[in-house]
């Protein structure tokens, strides 16, 4: 039983002394609390046994930092609102040991700086500049804005800073509104646009059709006179020359003609007893 | 040997005005509206620090808090009891309807009948029995149980919770039984609970945190408070006044008084309905509780008790400690099941089950003397089937976790079972071997999967795969009667892991599976980075079977680098160049080119690219107009953030390969969407318009042309008249010319006489002198002479 318990114990002290450092990590060795060497290669390392030496480790690949959304200012006074995104990594573990110690703190201080350093380089730009269609653009950020944090974080807290981006560049809620409302209203210009373009369109082409209608409609009925006209020219000659035959009948009949023309049947004939009507009547004709 | 006496209706009435007061903790608990692990830890804190101070007000001072050794031995078991009785019923209702958590905790009397009788011999009247009886089937039909559903029973869940709520049955009876214990030693009442409930205070805490639920907002404490004092410490004073009278079997019925009161206070104070069935049962119990108090007078008469107790003594206490032992397993993997602590945590749930099934059957009927034999029998063998068919319905789908701690448990409960069994005699020894190879198997497991050893996975399988068999054991033993004998195994099933048991052998087992770890496998498509302690030393040749030294030595990280990942960059909305705004949606697709750099580069990969690309996005958008992005400049916006992301992830060192990024959807935002669509509707409008004075037109001109040829055929024909009328006449004039030359003078009268005729035809000739006047019609006519009187 005691030879089982030492072996146990031996084991447990022969595997405190020693300890792996994976390729994911970082180490710092500390004495009491104080760090006495760093470990950045991989491997199976030896140590004093606890509670001389610790073993403090850090993740060494480079990690993500999403900043809060945070209101900015151009400088035309345009609001801003960016979202940052951050790849950092542990540079010099003792440093980063001493001064933040875990990675939350590092996040917390980090965000900070980058907060207040994204607010002085965007300070100096023009919305115009960041926001264009047209033209060569500049960098969103300015180009001495990753050194100067990288620098910072390297001496400050013992980081890299490896990339700066804005994952994320918007408006404040009202300022948004109103581009939507700019938005709303391009579009609906356009809409009416395309509305009095179709009234305009629709309504010369009823008038083209209602000229070429009346056009033909001349047209026919300048025919159709030209053709009764040259009925009546041919019935003239006609008559013309069954007149000539005997004009003194043609009258005799013509008249006839028109009394029976004036006479419909079903009107009241009044005579004077005693004119040349009446006798006519009652004497006959000559 | 007490028994159930007949007790004044004074101690009666307190112990219902108890079971109101508990009933009242619905409309608290929903109130706080907080995780119910925590409302149960503050509520026990609370309470406990409520009796301290009463009992220093009302038992002598700060004396009272130091309580004698038997109030400290009843208090701290009873509080054990009410923290297993808080904690089973909160997990049994997370996992089982509330129904049966209901009906199965109200079963409590059954267990307060046989638990009294041992402890203190107290033996329950026959009138508590038959109000027992009658009151549980009304509980059973006005909670709706859905124990008998046959679906229920495949879900090893509801199984769970259906078996929690049972134990939270045996905490209530053990609370009740242990509560007249007190009364019966005459312990102070506020001083035993104030110790019972500081023991619950602190088990209910550590529930609660392990569960993460401890965390509660001001406001729920303030319900918790009022929880806690109004039907928490009122009714335990209560009941504790009441039980000075009333046994616990009798007790255990007007308990039941609860659910009444509670379905009550559900339709009066929420105005929940109930069914006709559930008015029936509701009345079934109101009955069979009135039973109880109106016939508690008669009591039964003495039964000798059997004589022939199944277990001697010397295996009774070390077995009934080895089934606790397991019911605190189930009880600690089902807590950390329902607060979501690990994957582990259900088969460790299922081995306490597995112990339990084989001991809790033996123990109960030991300690009934015998009775409920052939019953507890089919228990266990019930038992021992639902542990096959759990672990038949997880087998293959469990996944493992990293857990010294959990792996140590393992060891510890594995090596105290096993000194138990030792102290049981060698003749009658039950070793459970293959419970001990569940357990075993489990903490290996855990520690494995703590190295990233590759069998960790299997391990945990081969547990799952001995616990099943275990059940098949248990099932088999209770089918040959077997079960309730010192020495339950079934030699067929357990002879073999018992043998592997013996000596040095579970080492050297352990030793092979982790010797075994030099096997690794590399799927196709993916490589392997081989790591010795942690560090990279080189990649395996291609997929396939590496041989490498097994975990912690050498470890093989797999990463797949031949299949495209496809990551959703989700939806944003993003500013463009013209100052407008549209939401994107997309993809980004990549494949692994630098596994090392994949591997060790970044924190998460996954989410460097979702976050690169979303920075690209913003840059790129900002640059491109609205209309663009809309139309036709997709595949273009396409092409510049796959570069540009491509360009930041090599800076990152994320070593992959962009093949692109795709905008599955680019829309406007949705308050703008109705006047994009607008603008539709208005291109709409404009052709419509177009077109209807097309149709105008394609109607007007083809009828006006017909008009036309109408008016040109009228002239025709009218022509063709004319002329006709001409050439008729000129024949008629000819010929009557002709014909009339020869008599010229009667056929000019003839013609004239014909003429007249046929003007006069139809006419009425009036003929009058000159100065005649002729009125016609009213009308003066002919001739009109201006000389003439007006007057006829």
């Amino acid at each position: 039983m005691t030879r089982s318990l030492l072996t146990i114990a031996a084991i447990l002290a022969a595997f405190s002394c020693v300890y792996t450092v994976n390729a994911r990590e970082v180490a710092v060795v500390t004495f009491f609390g104080k760090p006495i060497h760093t470990i950045v290669e991989p491997g199976l390392q030896l140590r004093a046994p606890w509670p001389l030496h610790k073993v403090i480790r850090f993740d060494s690949r480079t990690q993500l930092l999403t900043v809060e959304p945070t209101e900015v200012l151009t400088r035309d006074k345009k609001n801003l609102v960016v979202e940052t995104f951050v790849l950092w990594k542990v540079s010099d573990p003792e440093r980063f040991l001493e001064a933040v110690g875990t990675p939350e703190t590092a996040e917390t201080q980090l965000s900070d700086l980058v907060v207040s350093r994204l607010a002085a380089a965007l300070g100096g730009r023009e919305f115009g500049d960041l926001m264009a269609d047209t033209g060569t653009k500049e960098p969103m950020l300015p180009p001495d804005l990753l050194p100067g944090l990288s620098d910072i974080g390297k001496t400050r807290l013992g980081i890299d800073v490896v990339d700066v981006q804005l994952r994320h560049i918007g408006l404040p809620l009202q300022n948004e509104q109103s581009i939507y409302e700019r938005m709303r209203a391009e579009r609906s210009r356009i809409a009416k646009a395309y509305r009095s373009e179709g009234e305009e369109r629709a309504q010369s082409i009823r008038a083209e059709a209602d000229r070429k209608a009346a056009e033909i409609l001349a047209n026919a009925d300048k025919e159709a006179m030209g053709i009764r006209a040259r009925a009546d020219g041919t019935a003239a000659r006609i008559y013309a020359n069954a007149y000539a035959a005997d004009p003194d009948f043609y009258v005799f009949m013509r008249k006839l003609q028109t009394a029976k023309t004036l006479l419909e049947p079903g009107s009241v004939l009044v005579v004077d007893s005693e004119g040349p009507l009446f006798e006519a009547l009652t004497t006959g004709v000559e | 040997m007490s028994r159930d006496e007949a007790p004044a209706l004074r101690p009666v009435l307190l112990v219902i005005g108890a079971m109101f007061a508990f009933s009242l903790m619905v409309v608290f608990t929903r109130a706080a509206d907080a995780n119910i692990l925590g409302v149960a830890a503050w509520r026990a804190i609370v309470v406990a620090l409520v009796f301290a101070a009463s009992a220093v007000v009302r038992e002598g001072g700060v004396g009272a808090l130091r309580p004698d050794p038997t109030t400290l031995k009843l208090g701290t078991w009873l509080g054990i009891a009410l923290a297993v009785a808080s904690s089973t019923f909160v997990g049994a209702y997370a996992l089982t309807t509330a129904a049966n958590t209901i009906f199965l905790h109200n079963l409590a009397p059954v267990f307060v009948f046989p638990l009294a009788w041992w402890l203190f011999q107290e033996r329950a009247g026959s009138a508590a029995v038959t109000g027992a009886v009658i009151a549980l089937f009304g509980v059973a039909l006005l909670s709706g149980v859905s124990l008998f559903q046959v679906s229920h029973f495949a879900s090893s869940r509801f199984l769970l919770g259906d078996f929690l709520a049972f134990v939270s049955a045996i905490g209530y009876a053990a609370v009740l039984v242990l509560t007249r214990m007190t009364r019966t030693h005459d312990t102070p009442i506020l001083g035993t609970l104030f110790v019972a409930w500081t023991v619950a205070a602190v088990a209910l805490t550590a529930i609660a945190i392990a569960g993460n639920g401890f965390a509660v907002s001001a406001t729920s404490f303030l319900w918790i408070v009022g929880l806690a004092i109004v039907s928490t410490n009122i009714p335990f004073y209560l009941l504790n006044l009441g039980m000075r009278h009333v046994a616990a079997g009798t007790a255990a019925v007007l308990s039941l008084s609860e659910v009444l009161f509670t379905t009550l206070i559900g339709i009066a104070v929420y105005g929940e309905h109930l069914a006709p069935i559930g008015w029936v049962g509701a009345s079934l119990a109101g009955l069979g509780v009135l039973y109880a108090i109106t016939q508690r007078g008669e009591v039964d008469g003495d039964e000798p008790m059997p004589e022939h107790p199944l277990l001697p003594q010397s295996v009774l206490r070390p077995r009934m400690y080895r089934a606790l032992l397991g019911l605190v397993m189930l009880n600690a993997g089902a807590v950390a099941t329902v607060s979501g602590a690990g994957a582990v945590a259900p088969i460790a749930a299922l081995i306490g089950l597995g112990m339990l099934a084989r001991h809790g059957p033996v123990v109960t009927v030991a300690l009934l003397e015998g009775r409920f034999r052939s019953t507890l029998r089919w228990v266990g063998a019930a038992l021992g089937l639902a542990l096959t068919w759990t672990v038949y319905q997880w087998a293959g789908s469990l996944s493992t976790v990293a857990s010294i701690p959990g792996s140590v448990l393992c060891i510890v409960v594995l090596v105290a079972d096993r000194r138990l069994s030792e102290l049981e005699p060698e003749s009658d020894r039950d070793r459970m071997p293959l419970i001990a190879v569940a357990l075993g198997l489990l903490g290996t497991s855990m520690f494995l999967a703590q190295i990233e050893h590759g069998l960790a996975s299997a391990t945990l399988e081969a547990a799952n795969l001995a616990v099943g068999a275990h059940g098949i054991g248990v099932l088999l033993s209770a089918l040959a009667e077997r079960s309730l004998t010192a020495r339950p195994g079934v030699a067929a099933v357990e002879r073999r892991p018992e043998a592997w048991m013996a000596g040095r052998r579970p080492a050297v087992a352990v030793g092979l599976v982790w010797a075994l770890g030099c096997l690794h496998t590399v799927p196709t498509g993916h490589v392997g980075i081989i790591e010795r302690f942690g560090a990279p030393i080189g990649q395996t040749g291609g997929a396939g079977l590496a041989v490498r030294f097994p975990a912690p030595i050498e470890t093989v990280t797999v990463v797949d680098i031949g299949a495209e990942q496809h990551i959703n960059i989700g939806e944003h909305t993003l500013m463009t160049g013209d100052q407008s705004l549209v939401s994107l949606q997309s993809v980004a697709r990549f494949s692994i080119a630098d596994p090392i750099a994949y591997a060790y580069g970044v924190s998460d990969p996954d989410q460097a690219v979702v976050g690169l690309a979303r920075a690209a996005l913003v840059d790129v958008v900002r640059g491109e107009s609205q209309d663009a992005l809309l139309t036709t400049g997709r595949a273009a916006v396409e092409a510049k953030v796959t570069a540009r992301l491509q360009a930041s992830a090599d800076d990152a060192g994320l070593g992959i390969a962009m093949s692109g990024v795709n905008l599955i959807d680019v829309a406007v935002p949705p308050p703008v969407v109705a006047a994009f669509l607008d603008v539709i509707t208005a291109d709409e409008d404009r052709l419509e318009r177009i077109n209807s004075a097309e149709a105008y037109e394609a109607d007007l001109i083809p009828r006006t042309r017909g008009e036309a040829l109408a008016r040109i055929s009228n002239a025709e024909g009218e022509a063709a008249r004319i002329d006709a009328r001409a050439v008729g006449f000129d024949a008629w004039f000819r010929s009557v010319e002709r014909n009339g030359r020869k008599n010229r003078r009667t056929t000019r009268a003839r013609l004239a006489a014909e003429a007249t005729e046929a003007a006069l035809d139809g006419t009425r000739l009036i003929a009058a002198p000159a100065d005649v006047r002729v009125w016609l019609n009213g009308k003066d006519y002919w001739p009109r002479d201006p000389n003439l009187s007006e007057n006829p």
